[in-house]
């Protein structure tokens, strides 16, 4: 009887849970589908010193961080007189209402030290409305290179906040073009992303186009007619020497480089006819990829190498094609109006950006690697020659203006877009520029 | 002998054993079949016999789900089959030849039939996958007289825009990557016209009780559309992040008797820094939403179910920043 009682009585508790647990566990399920997009509001206080200099760095540090983040279109600093609480010290915690009132959704302050000409900058990025602490953060540089510092920090934020890679430390190299459109000036440019630190690489004594990172940063490819023969050359960018690539029979040009940098992808055009080669720049040796009777040209490299897209009039008129790296499987991308041009992959892998010319107009546009999901984000007179951030969410390319018949006018200006296709703004450079590369990310 | 009495003997103790097993089994069934429900909740009490109402007359604001449900259930395998084709169609015939009563209604009708023709492949998808609670409401008009089915299909879509079209954000994911023109194929091709079609569906859920409907579910579909809209007003996203698609939120909200937010889960962590950056994002959302004070969709709902707060004090969201075809 008693192991009838307490079998009873396990019985008795099992029914009990499950009809109490019922209620107990009930959960309300509801879907949400669909969301906005709009810059996240944030505020940053100046990152905060114990001196005079230590706070006027800090304040620097600071506006380079916020401009950072405002180009990017993905964030809305909040103007720093509304702030309620001051920081003196990171290890304060926010007084969380004080943001909510002011509808701040993140908010990152930190302070700066400097000893011994070096800097050291520690800052918080916390999240408001979940009154969480989301990520803290140290770098240490020297002094001069403040600005590579707060470039980085702005990387970091953009990154903890977007899921996404920054592209705030990079550098562009460029044509600087100045004078009369009849007798233009073009010269090879590098500087910051965001304008900064402009240098000349070349004289302007010979015409340079489409100038191109190596991956490792240390060399540029790039057209030139210099000694006279118009073909692809490599710079070396810390004693400014050049030389030409290969030994080509005609004339090279519109040069890339493989993910790996071992690898100089150009076409080489003779006899009116123009094919895509491979130079080694290990072993000095090339490669015939494309032989056909057509016009094959502006080869790109998907980011891990396997496969290139380029442009080929195989088909009638210019259109995007891909083929594997050894030059096989080739197969056509694009099938719209008008003909395609400059196709760049893009470094996530996820769609190719190109030109478009249509009824009279240029288009820049982007297109998944198989052909679907075309959309033109920017026209104009002349926008061309595309390049990708390094975290394949911005594009960079120049917009040209029409010049009179004495060559006049046809101003040129760096522009860089969003993907999404919102957010073109004008890049500030010291004259007229065209041909951008962005570089990778620098740390 | 003795090795028989033992057989008979052990036998006796096994009977004895097995038919307490099933008595016990039996008692458990018993609980199971019958669960009290009428002990937990006793609005749900209301008779079945009123669904032979006029449905024209019928307001789904406040609550469609429960009371036809039990009904439905009992009466489902016959009628079924055949009415559920008419309903599909004939809702939106009788919006667009019927400029009707109430301004809202066709405005919203128009939205939604131009999307449906636009978006074929991922709108059937959702569409099928919830025919049939479209099915159950016109069930019950059938029994009660076959004129009456053409009556029907209007009232339930003049109802259900009411809550939705307040909080449809002008400038969601939608409208998030532009194109200088019009090309084949834009990468969000019909993220518009795609909340529309979830939006009429969800409608029709609610007349049937929802996707997650229970007999402890007191919500009405319009209450659940709510507070999802109110959600998606304040969840603010990064529109170009690779594959945001694809990616779905799962929450987990626990709220306090008075509506405030106890806690919020993100249920599905991943190590994809974007999948993070959204399910933050989204997290956000919920405590932005909490610190609207008395607006807060939390709040509203605990005040108008203040008695049933076991029902939705823990609340699991399914969270997709353009489109929910993977519900």
């Amino acid at each position: 009887m008693q192991k009838l009682g307490k079998l009873f009585l396990i019985t008795l508790s099992v029914v009990i849970t499950i009809f109490f647990g019922q209620s107990a566990q009930a959960e309300l399920n509801i879907n949400v589908t669909g969301s906005q997009s709009e810059p996240l509001p944030y505020a940053m206080p100046d990152l905060t010193g114990t001196s005079y200099s230590e706070n006027a760095l800090g304040e620097d540090i600071t506006a380079v961080v916020t401009a950072d983040l405002e180009r990017s279109g993905l964030f809305r600093h909040i103007n720093p007189d509304a702030y309620i609480q001051k920081f003196s010290d990171t290890n304060v915690r926010p007084n969380f209402a004080d943001w909510q009132a002011i509808n701040v959704q993140a908010l990152i302050y930190g302070t700066i030290r400097e000893t011994n000409n070096k800097i050291t900058v520690s800052f918080r990025i916390w999240d408001v409305f979940a009154q969480t602490q989301m990520e803290a953060k140290s770098f240490t540089a020297s002094s001069e290179s403040w600005r590579k510092v707060a470039h980085m920090m702005a990387d970091y934020i953009y990154e903890r906040l977007t899921g996404e890679k920054g592209y705030f430390d990079t550098k562009v190299v460029f044509v600087s073009e100045r004078g009369n459109q009849l007798n233009r000036e073009k010269r090879l440019a590098v500087m910051d992303q965001d304008g900064e630190n402009f240098q000349f690489l070349t004289s302007g004594k010979d015409l340079v186009l489409t100038p191109r990172f190596s991956p490792n940063m240390k060399e540029v490819a790039y057209f030139s007619y210099q000694e006279g023969k118009p073909k692809v050359y490599l710079m070396n960018i810390a004693n400014r020497k050049s030389s030409l690539v290969g030994n080509f029979p005609g004339m090279t040009f519109a040069p890339r480089f493989s993910p790996d940098g071992n690898q100089l992808i150009m076409s080489l055009s003779s006899r009116g006819n123009a094919d895509i080669y491979t130079y080694n720049l290990r072993t000095k040796t090339k490669m015939r990829l494309t032989e056909h009777p057509s016009i094959n040209t502006s080869p790109s490299y998907s980011p891990d190498g396997s496969q290139i897209v380029f442009n080929s009039d195989r088909g009638g008129n210019q259109q995007l094609y891909i083929m594997n790296a050894d030059g096989s499987n080739v197969h056509r991308i694009s099938f719209g109006e008008g003909t395609y041009a400059t196709p760049v992959w893009s470094p996530r892998g996820d769609y190719i950006a190109f030109t478009k010319v249509r009824h009279g107009e240029f288009h820049i546009g982007v297109i998944k690697p198989d052909g679907s999901g075309e959309r033109l984000i920017t026209n104009g007179f002349l926008v061309e020659s595309p390049s990708w951030a390094p975290n394949g969410r911005v594009l960079m390319f120049y917009r040209q203006n029409k010049s009179d018949r004495n060559g006049n006018g046809g101003t040129a200006k760096l522009y860089t877009i969003d993907i999404t296709g919102y957010n073109e703004r004008q890049v500030a450079t010291p004259a007229d520029a065209s041909d951008p590369a962005w570089s990778p990310l620098l740390h | 002998m003795n090795g028989l009495t033992e057989f008979f003997e052990t036998t006796t103790r096994q009977s004895y054993s097995l038919g307490l097993s099933v008595v016990m089994h039996a008692v458990i069934l018993f609980f199971m079949l019958f669960n009290f429900s009428w002990a937990i909740n006793d609005t749900d009490k209301t008779p079945p016999a009123v669904l032979m109402v006029d449905l024209t007359k019928v307001q789904l604001g406040d609550k469609t789900n429960l009371p036809p449900k039990a009904e439905k259930k009992k009466e489902e395998p016959e009628p079924v089959v055949q009415p559920q084709e008419k309903p599909k169609e004939q809702p939106q015939e009788p919006i667009t030849k019927t400029p009707v009563v109430k301004q809202e209604a066709p405005k919203k009708e128009a939205e939604v039939k131009p999307a449906e023709k636009e978006m074929p492949k991922e709108a059937a998808k959702v569409v099928e996958k919830k025919e049939p609670k479209v099915e159950k409401p016109k069930e019950k008009p059938k029994e009660v007289a076959k004129p009456k089915e053409k009556p029907k299909p209007k009232p339930q879509p003049k109802v259900q825009p009411k809550p939705k079209p307040k909080p449809q954000p002008k400038s969601g994911l939608q409208s998030l990557l532009a194109s200088v023109e019009k090309v084949k194929k834009p990468i969000n091709p019909i993220p518009k016209e795609i909340e529309d079609v979830d939006e009429s569906l969800t409608v029709n859920e609610g007349i049937e009780g929802g996707t997650s409907g229970s007999r402890l579910e007191i919500l009405s579909i319009s209450e659940k559309d709510f507070i999802a809209n109110m959600i998606r007003q304040h969840w603010n996203v990064n529109a170009g992040v690779e594959n945001a698609e694809t990616m779905i939120v799962e929450l987990n909200v626990l709220l306090n008797k008075d509506g405030s937010v106890k806690d919020v889960k993100i249920l599905n962590q991943k190590n994809n820094p974007a999948f993070k950056s959204m399910a933050e994002s989204a997290r956000r959302a919920i405590y932005i939403c909490d610190g609207l004070g008395e607006e807060s969709p939390f709040r509203i709902l605990a005040k108008k179910h203040t008695k049933n707060y076991n029902t939705w004090k823990n609340i699991h969201l399914n969270m997709n920043p353009i489109k929910g075809e993977v519900f």
